[in-house]
């Protein structure tokens, strides 16, 4: 079942009834609710919406999230802010949207700056999982992020603040660095994040650089020897290693998964 | 390819931009790797500048990185590593043949350019990087 089937078979199940699907969107597929779509529907045909067009999007909202993601709760954007919650809960709370809106092909890059796009005026809302929910998946919500700023905040939450704040500074001055770079691949931001929340969580702190080619690499050194491991965007890596023992120099260098590179990686890292 | 191979006693000079210095302040291998397009590494030459002071032989590079405007930052900084060094690496490590050759321009008369690295080649730009020690990085700007 590809995402549109799956988009539409949550459609189908809401209790309420819904409106119209709006397909394209700047060449991208784009499925949503549009209040100025609502409203119209309301006015033309009173089976398709409610007496409240606003009221129905976000119940449709809470259908669908219920459907994704069944400990989450839902708010209205109005609600977060007027309740003063805290930062932690905002990025939850988008983290869990671009979830949501990553079935509908959409970029939220606008939203989790806490705006709403044009096509979201009005019908707009956040949904907060229960935190303990959050903290269990952060894999999950790298997986989904859609920009880099999301993937730091989530590195921030896994308790990786220093790699987060190392991979914030990269990504601002990058571009300043030299015009000619390009920018931090965010495929490699997404796989060095996921390696080091998962299987390389307990690696000591790595230095952390950018390739001539947006590649994210880290590295462990010492006077003893040199460990890098390249993170590729199609989620491989290739690494290479240098130790210096008593009577000769010890070298590995290898491509392959993210397990089998610490596997490879892991013996002299821990010599260094 | 044009120049002289310079002599493997000598001591050539690496800008390592921001992003490509650690937080232990020595530069990380990424500053050690070609870009597309490029088929050498660029460096100067100290030897060239024919004092027996680094410090003049780094200020020398240091101008001519103004006079061909380039954009070097206040957070980055040049590492000074060994000819003989640089090359021991790549004979070991690459298929291409390892040379430093002088490739002087009007601004930048002591540029000069490793050859021998093939693309992202993370075992050569680690092993170059191991040969940096902080006492021979040298900042970027003098104010």
């Amino acid at each position: 079942m590809n995402q549109s089937d799956h988009l539409d078979k949550i459609f189908q199940s809401v209790d309420e009834p819904i409106t119209e699907v709006v397909a394209n969107h700047n060449g991208k597929i784009l499925k949503e609710f549009s209040r100025s779509t609502l409203d119209k529907q309301s006015n033309s045909n009173s089976n398709h919406v409610g007496v409240n067009g606003q009221e129905s999007v976000i119940n449709a909202f809470k259908n669908i999230v219920k459907q994704l993601i069944p400990e989450a709760n839902c708010y209205t954007y109005a609600q977060i802010l007027s309740n003063g919650y805290n930062k932690q809960f905002h990025q939850t709370s988008i983290v869990q949207i671009s979830k949501l809106f990553n079935f509908y092909g959409q970029s939220i890059s606008n939203l989790s700056k806490g705006e709403s796009t044009p096509d979201l005026t009005n019908t707009m809302s956040l949904f907060s999982g229960k935190h303990i929910q959050v903290h269990n998946d952060l894999t999950t919500q790298i997986k989904v992020a859609t920009n880099h700023e999301d993937i730091f905040d989530i590195l921030d939450i896994a308790n990786q603040e220093k790699i987060a704040k190392r991979l914030r500074y990269l990504h601002e001055i990058t571009n300043d660095d030299d015009p000619e770079d390009p920018p931090m691949e965010f495929l490699s931001l997404m796989e060095l994040s996921l390696f080091f929340i998962t299987n390389g969580k307990s690696l000591p702190y790595p230095q952390i650089g950018i390739s001539p080619h947006g590649l994210l690499q880290s590295e462990w050194r010492s006077k003893k020897g040199i460990v890098v491991l390249k993170f590729l965007t199609d989620g491989k890596t290739r690494f290479a290693g240098s130790l210096m023992m008593e009577d000769h120099r010890q070298t590995i260098q290898g491509s392959g998964t993210k397990k089998y590179a610490l596997t490879s990686i892991a013996p002299f890292i821990d010599q260094i | 390819m044009q120049g002289q191979d310079i002599g493997e006693n000598h001591h050539v000079l690496r800008y390592c931009k921001p992003s490509s210095i650690g937080e232990d302040g020595l530069p990380l291998s990424t500053a050690f790797e070609l870009r597309d397009m490029e088929d050498y590494l660029s460096v100067n030459w100290l030897e060239f500048f024919e004092t027996q002071y680094l410090s003049q032989a780094v200020n020398s590079v240091r101008e001519a990185f103004k006079k061909k405007n380039f954009n070097v930052k206040s957070k980055g900084g040049f590492i000074s590593l060994r000819v003989d060094q640089i090359i021991e690496v790549i004979q070991h490590n690459s298929h291409l043949p390892a040379r430093i050759i002088h490739l002087p321009s009007k601004n930048d008369p002591s540029h000069s350019g490793i050859y021998g690295i093939p693309p992202s080649h993370e075992t050569i730009s680690s092993q170059i990087a191991e040969l940096a020690h902080i006492e021979n990085m040298h900042q970027a700007i003098v104010s």
